[in-house]
């Protein structure tokens, strides 16, 4: 036994992850075969990811990002233009029926590489890294931080939002795409309402959170705290502030747009609702409810927050928001952590069963 | 002996009112020279000059006999130049250790840092700087539950793990007690000759101990420079101090 916190100890914490994925991995085992609610569960995985990347980016990084939706919903249209050019034939049927109904009498430059499977899943993903990279670059050069990265966040999603919502040939405009049939890759149909939609969903939250944690375990993680903490005296320890910005503003992108495809696959749909700035903010509340300075605590309030809205039922949904908000607020004053905040707390009262590990500065310093 | 740092004509102007005023001054390797001068004489602008945190208005500064005039502050960091602020800045959520570690800088490439967990080399020096500033007990604590004289030393060692050639330290004792700026003056004495040093100071004892020249800025400009009983006995330095008891009483 010795003095650290349980909830400090990065084994404890590696060991939490392997329960709690293993656990959810045996669920459709456990509990059968039940079509709906594995598509439910699904989606509650992609919630998972989306909280992920603002733990990483806010969190973590200190970057106040109410944008994630930018990222998702790019991916989200990339997504459901690979599963239409999918279900369309290049010679019998080339454009899709909303295009038709748009007056389009050829598809579109801009959907043309999604014929290629390969090409629109790297186009779903690259395109939003990249444009993060550059809003990035361009917030982050002119050292802007706080409440300002906030609002331009914001600003440039309510843009986005717009261009979907105006683009009818090429977005469908408000109704959105559905494609008629299931992703497929590698020959496999990825059936929505299966074990396997929540199989992919999973693994793509548990090996995302997997990566951020070994990121964070880096120096590149120690680095991006403290430049939360304290930018300036980073930059004076030589650090190019900006650019370790961009990474990890870039990386939420990256996380945020994986979820956004997966979402396309679960729902086999999408419209500008994923670009709504009200969705934006609600990812950031679950975020702040679980714990944004901890990964495993941020994905569980999406988790908790969703399973806690579908259980109030309907008569409750027009007040939700209200309960959410409120919410939102008593955490923020009370419990600056979230709900992870109270666990630390709470556990640093049990003795930590494990062996101390090398605390020597000899040896340990430089971990 | 060779110069390390010069500063040409070195001039900040806002509007009309000129903070720091055509200011020249050269520095040797292996020097510790102290910064001295009543409050508002431009002493930290100086530090801001140098290390790129403001522009200047005109002025030249050559570091190694490079012109880093201009530079962005992370490469003049880079050249070989730290520096503690005025009010001591350390990462409060991070341990002193991860402080430290931060302050290590083998490489500041944020995708090389990725890969980095920190099992190379390193450790001999971040053991040596624990030791010199005596936080070897407080290494698990968290930058923010240190208190001042302690948030100070860990500055100073982070300042001292990035190993630069030239030092600047704005006011390293300010708010200490007379223990731990005795300490301080402990360590300085140490760096001494290995480390070329700026200090900014206004504790004349603490000056005393550990100067070896002295520059007095007044207004922008410097106003005497030399050893310490020559600067005190300037006839110029005791007309400014007229009715003081001399340049003790800055502070
Ligand atoms: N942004 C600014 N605009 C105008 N004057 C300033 C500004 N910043 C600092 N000053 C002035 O510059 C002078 C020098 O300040 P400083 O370098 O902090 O002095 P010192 O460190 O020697 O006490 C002070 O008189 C201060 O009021
Ligand atoms: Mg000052």
């Amino acid at each position: 036994m010795h003095k650290t916190n349980l909830y400090h100890d990065k084994r404890a914490q590696w060991a939490v992850y392997a329960i709690f994925f293993g656990v959810l991995a045996l669920l459709p085992v456990w509990m059968g075969d039940d079509p709906f609610t594995l598509n439910q569960y699904a989606r509650y995985g992609v919630f998972g990811i989306l909280a992920l990347s603002v733990s990483l980016v806010w969190g973590f990084g200190g970057i106040l990002s109410l944008g994630q939706g930018i990222a998702f919903g790019m991916a989200a249209y990339g997504m459901a233009a690979t599963m239409q050019m999918q279900y369309q034939d290049p010679v019998n049927d080339p454009i899709p029926s909303f295009m038709l109904t748009n007056e389009l009498t050829a598809l579109p430059t801009v959907w043309e590489p999604f014929w290629n499977t390969s090409v629109g899943l790297i186009l779903s993903m690259g395109i939003p890294v990249l444009f993060f990279t550059i809003f990035g670059i361009l917030i982050f050069q002119a050292r802007l931080a706080g409440a300002f990265v906030a609002i331009m966040t914001l600003a440039m999603l309510g843009a986005w939002y717009n261009m979907a919502y105006d683009m009818q040939p090429f977005t469908a405009g408000f109704n959105g795409i559905s494609p008629p049939s299931a992703f497929k890759a590698f020959g496999v149909e990825v059936d929505p309402y299966s074990s396997m939609i929540y199989w992919v969903s999973l693994g793509v939250l548990a090996a995302l959170t997997v990566s951020t944690k070994l990121l964070l375990q880096s120096k590149f993680g120690t680095i991006i705290q403290a430049i939360r903490d304290d930018a300036e005296r980073a930059r004076f320890l030589g650090y190019n502030v900006a650019f370790y910005q961009v990474v990890v503003f870039a990386l939420g992108g990256l996380i945020a747009a994986l979820g956004g495809m997966v979402w396309v696959i679960i729902v086999q749909y999408v419209s500008p609702t994923a670009l709504e700035i009200f969705f934006s903010i609600t990812i950031v509340i679950w975020a702040a409810v679980g714990g944004r300075m901890s990964l495993f605590g941020a994905i569980f309030g999406a988790i908790f927050i969703n399973a806690a809205q579908s259980y109030v039922g309907d008569e409750f949904q027009a007040t939700w928001f209200i309960i959410l908000g409120t919410i939102f607020i008593v955490v923020v004053r009370f419990l600056p952590k979230g709900l992870a905040g109270l666990f630390e707390y709470a556990i640093s009262f049990v003795p930590n069963p494990l062996p101390a590990p090398r605390t020597s500065v000899n040896s340990d310093i430089a971990k | 002996m060779s110069t390390i740092l010069e500063l040409q004509g070195v001039t900040k102007a806002y509007d009309q009112y000129t903070v720091v005023d055509n200011f020249n001054l050269q520095v040797t390797m292996g020097e510790l020279r102290c910064l001295l001068g009543p409050n508002g004489a431009g002493k930290t602008t100086t530090m801001d000059l140098i290390t790129g945190r403001q522009k200047m208005t005109s002025g030249k500064v050559i570091f190694n006999g490079r012109n880093i005039s201009g530079m962005t502050e992370h490469r003049i960091v880079q050249q070989g130049i730290g520096r503690k602020f005025q009010i001591p800045a350390v990462f409060k959520d991070l341990t002193v250790r991860d402080n430290l570690q931060v302050a290590f800088t083998r490489t500041t490439n944020p995708f090389m840092n990725m890969v980095e967990f920190g099992r190379g080399g390193g450790r001999a020096r971040l053991q040596e700087v624990v030791e010199l500033v005596g936080l070897e007990k407080r290494l698990d604590e968290l930058g923010g539950n240190l208190s001042h004289g302690e948030t100070q030393w860990l500055e100073i060692g982070m300042v001292l793990t990035q190993n630069p050639k030239l030092l600047l330290m704005d006011e390293p004792t300010a708010g200490m007690t007379e223990q731990e700026t005795q300490k301080t003056s402990e360590i300085f004495n140490r760096l001494k000759g290995e480390h070329t040093l700026i200090v900014v100071e206004h504790d004349m004892t603490f000056v005393r101990e550990i100067a070896d020249i002295i520059t007095l800025m007044h207004l922008g400009k410097t106003l005497a420079e030399g050893p310490m009983d020559e600067v005190e006995n300037n006839p110029k330095v005791r007309e400014v101090y007229l009715g003081t008891e001399g340049i003790s009483d800055a502070a």
